[in-house]
C-alpha cells in the first residue's frame, strides 16, 4: 500500500461505503477502459469488461491485501477478465485472426482506438503493434501506454520480472523491425 | 515522400520508438461509462464485499457442516460393518485375575501398560486363546 489516502479509502470500502468505491471508480475507470480497449479493440466489449472488472473488484475487495497498488490489482482483474472473454470467444472463432483483421481495418471500424488513425505515424505504430504476438502486444500496452513498471507488470501477468523485461525488450525490437519493413 | 517515411522508420532508435509509444493519442472513453459503473455499484446495494460474498455463497457453512456430518456417519457405518463382518477374529477376553495370564508379573518383566483387565488379541479363525491354567502358572 503506497498511499495513506488509498488505505483510508480501502477501509471505507470494506465498511461497505459505496461513495468510497465510487471514488476508486472515478480514479481508475479510464485507465482500465483504455487497457481493455487496446486488448479487445472493441468499444462495447471493452465497456462490458471494464464493468465486469469493477464488479469483481467490488465483490472481492476483502481479498485485496494491499501488497500491490489498487491500480495494479484492478489491472490484474481486468487482464483475467480479458483472458476469460478471449477463451469464450475462441469457442466460435479464432480471436487473434479477428483482432489482426480489425487492426488492419481500423479506419473502417468504430474502434475506441480510432484516434490512433488521426496521424500517420500513430497509425503505422499501431498497425505494427497488431502484428506482434498477443503476449508481446500486452507487455507493450502495459509498459508504454499504461505506464507500468516491470515489477507491476509482473504482478498483473503473474510472471517473473525478468521474463516480463525480456519480453518487452524483444517486443520493442520486433516492433522496430516491422516499422522498418512496413513503409 | 514515401522514401522519406521509410528512411525515418529505418533510422528510428529504440529510445525514440519508446517515446512515440508513450505519446500515442489517448483512447476515447465513452462519456456514459462512469455513470454506468456507478449504477452498477448502486444496483448491487451498499453492502460490503463480505455481504456480497455471503450473497454469492449463502449455504457455504451449511454445506460444510452437512459434508462433515455425512463423513462422520459413513465412518461410523464402516466401523460397525467391519466389526460385524469379522466374528471370531477379534477376541475380547475378560480376565479378572491378571496374575493368571502373566505369571512373571511379580518378577517385573512385564511393562506397566499391560496391566489391564481387558486384553485384546487378534487371532486367526479357529485358534483358541492360549490361556494359561493356574497349574501351568505354578499356582
Amino acid at each position: 500500500m503506497r498511499h495513506r489516502a488509498e488505505r483510508q479509502n480501502l477501509k471505507a470500502i470494506r465498511e461497505g461505503r459505496r461513495e468510497a468505491y465510487e471514488a476508486v471508480i472515478s480514479q481508475h475507470y479510464k485507465s482500465i477502459y483504455r487497457f481493455m480497449a487496446y486488448l479487445t479493440k472493441d468499444g462495447t466489449l471493452a465497456e462490458d469488461l471494464t464493468q465486469e472488472t469493477f464488479a469483481a473488484a467490488w465483490a472481492n475487495i476483502g481479498g485485496y491485501k494491499g501488497q500491490s497498488s489498487l491500480r495494479t490489482w484492478l489491472h490484474k482483474i481486468a487482464y483475467h477478465k480479458f483472458i476469460d472473454s478471449k477463451r469464450r470467444f475462441e469457442r466460435h472463432v479464432t480471436l487473434m485472426a479477428k483482432l489482426k483483421e480489425e487492426g488492419r481495418d481500423l479506419r473502417k471500424t468504430s474502434s475506441p482506438l480510432q484516434r490512433l488513425t488521426a496521424d500517420e505515424d500513430s497509425r503505422l505504430i499501431y498497425e505494427a503493434m497488431c502484428r506482434l504476438e498477443l503476449k508481446e502486444y500486452i507487455v507493450i500496452v502495459l509498459h508504454y501506454i499504461q505506464g507500468f513498471s516491470f515489477r507491476e507488470m509482473a504482478k498483473v501477468l503473474d510472471e517473473a520480472v525478468g521474463t516480463v523485461k525480456w519480453r518487452t525488450s524483444k517486443a520493442l525490437k520486433r516492433l522496430k523491425a516491422f516499422l522498418s519493413s512496413k513503409v | 515522400m514515401r522514401e522519406n517515411q521509410g528512411q525515418k522508420w529505418e533510422d528510428i532508435t529504440l529510445k525514440s520508438l519508446e517515446t512515440r509509444l508513450r505519446h500515442l493519442p489517448e483512447v476515447e472513453v465513452p462519456s456514459t461509462l462512469e455513470t454506468r459503473l456507478f449504477r452498477m455499484v448502486s444496483d448491487r446495494g451498499a453492502g460490503s464485499a463480505q455481504e456480497e460474498k455471503a450473497r454469492r455463497h449463502p449455504g457455504a457453512w451449511n454445506f460444510g457442516a452437512a459434508a462433515a456430518a455425512a463423513v462422520l456417519v459413513l465412518a461410523l457405518i464402516l466401523m460397525v460393518d467391519y466389526g460385524l463382518s469379522t466374528p471370531g477374529q477379534v477376541l475380547f477376553t475378560e480376565i479378572d485375575d491378571t496374575s493368571l495370564c502373566y505369571p512373571r508379573w511379580e518378577q517385573g518383566s512385564i511393562l506397566d501398560d499391560q496391566n489391564s483387565s481387558y486384553v485384546e488379541r487378534t487371532l486367526p479363525c479357529g485358534l483358541k486363546w492360549p490361556m494359561i491354567s493356574p497349574n501351568e502358572a505354578g499356582y
